[in-house]
């Protein structure tokens, strides 16, 4: 998974909630693979059915996709595995954040996140803009999503020093919130691109807003990092400068951000040049 | 008229400026000081993250009541880092826009509805 196939299948995957069923199976036979950052939208959607009384249960799970979803806590949460050691400390455990309890979020951040034994050392400017840019998907959610948490989860994988992260909600999609402030009628890939202009935003009040996902792709484009956003049937990915952005077959009813960080980077991202402050304003 | 010194990270007891709650406390500060007829110094010691959302609540929503000349004559800053400096100068940028858009947006809201009053008086 994630390519737009994949998506498009945790879009099928979302839409359970509006089926009758009280019980729904989740048949892992013919799975192979299972990115295990991708558990975050995953135990989104599990959330999501459990508020609507519906009960999830797994079979045929094979030994391989059962370690991944054990070491990185997925088990644990859902399919009743017992706690398992991430014997390679490689893995953001997969976990969920209400926007009551923010405080809980920024130490997960801070502590947990690149403070892993498996984890390179990077500098502590490249940690910074990491925290930053976390934080700043983590408070998108909260102000444009109007839902009340999150699911987080995220693999490093050392061959090539790439730290993928995935960060899921199932409040209002890009696609709503966009269309109801233009008062349009967009489809969600177009909504997406949009969306992460600098300068636009869907905020009315006396608050300016428009810069968070510009700031991040600014960082990630010195990186050599990527930014991937689902969100209602709109695709969006960003490498290296190449934007690609598509419809996908089925919708998915909240907002995926994907961010692979790349830990390998020497950039050094202290300013050269002195800002005057007296100038800003 | 004093000079009053806010040190953030004492005001939101908090190492990381990063929410709009946090943001509009700073905001209410920073109004409550400048209605007293304060000038202020906002010091920046100690917060490890600052992210736009609290520039935005802060700072940003400065630009709803005053302008660039009132503020700089009247707010300081100390112990920011240069890197944490160009997003509040992104986040100015863009609060002036923003406040600059809303306001012909408005006008143009209340020139429709001048029109559509004389239209219906006709």
């Amino acid at each position: 998974m994630g390519d737009s196939a994949g998506y498009s299948f945790l879009g099928e995957l979302s839409k359970f909630r509006l089926l009758q069923f009280d019980e729904i199976t989740f048949n892992f036979e013919k799975t192979r693979w299972i990115d295990a950052n991708l558990c975050s939208p995953l135990a989104c959607i599990i959330y999501d059915l459990s508020r609507t009384k519906k009960t999830v249960a797994f079979e045929n799970v094979g030994s391989r996709i059962q370690d991944i979803l054990d070491r990185n806590k997925f088990g644990v949460q859902f399919m009743g595995s017992s706690e398992n050691e991430d014997y390679q400390a490689t893995t953001i455990p997969c976990s969920q954040f209400t926007f009551d309890d923010k405080s809980s979020f920024q130490k997960f951040v801070d502590s947990q996140l690149l403070s892993r034994t498996g984890f390179p050392k990077i500098s502590r400017e490249l940690k910074k803009r990491i925290n930053t840019s976390i934080l700043e998907i983590f408070n998108n959610a909260h102000i444009h999503g109007h839902c009340n948490c999150i699911y987080i989860c995220g693999q490093y994988y050392p061959s090539n020093r790439k730290l993928h992260l995935t960060i899921s909600d199932m409040g209002l999609t890009i696609r709503k919130n966009v269309n109801d402030f233009l008062k349009s009628k967009i489809n969600g890939a177009k909504a997406i691109e949009w969306a992460v202009e600098e300068g636009n935003t869907t905020r009315t009040g006396t608050i300016p807003g428009g810069l968070g996902f510009s700031l991040i792709r600014d960082f990630l484009e010195h990186n050599s990092g990527s930014l991937e956003i689902l969100s209602s049937d709109g695709f969006w990915h960003e490498e290296k400068k190449v934007i690609v952005s598509e419809t996908i077959g089925a919708r998915f009813l909240g907002t995926i951000v994907n961010i692979k960080f790349n830990l390998a980077d020497q950039n050094s991202y202290v300013l050269a040049s002195e800002i005057n402050q007296t100038e800003i304003w | 008229m004093a000079t009053i010194n806010i040190k953030i990270s004492d005001l939101i007891n908090n190492t990381f400026a990063v929410t709009t709650e946090e943001g509009e406390i700073l905001f209410n500060e920073i109004l409550k000081n400048f209605e007293e007829g304060n000038k202020i110094i906002l010091d920046f010691t100690m917060l490890e993250i600052i992210i736009s959302t609290f520039f935005n609540a802060s700072i940003g929503q400065l630009y709803s009541i005053y302008d660039g000349q009132f503020l700089k004559e009247n707010l300081s800053i100390i112990n920011l880092s240069n890197d944490d400096l160009n997003v509040l100068a992104k986040v100015i940028e863009r609060a002036k826009q923003y406040f600059k858009d809303k306001q012909s947006f408005e006008n143009l809201l209340n020139q429709n509805k001048i029109a559509s009053k004389q239209n219906n008086k006709n």
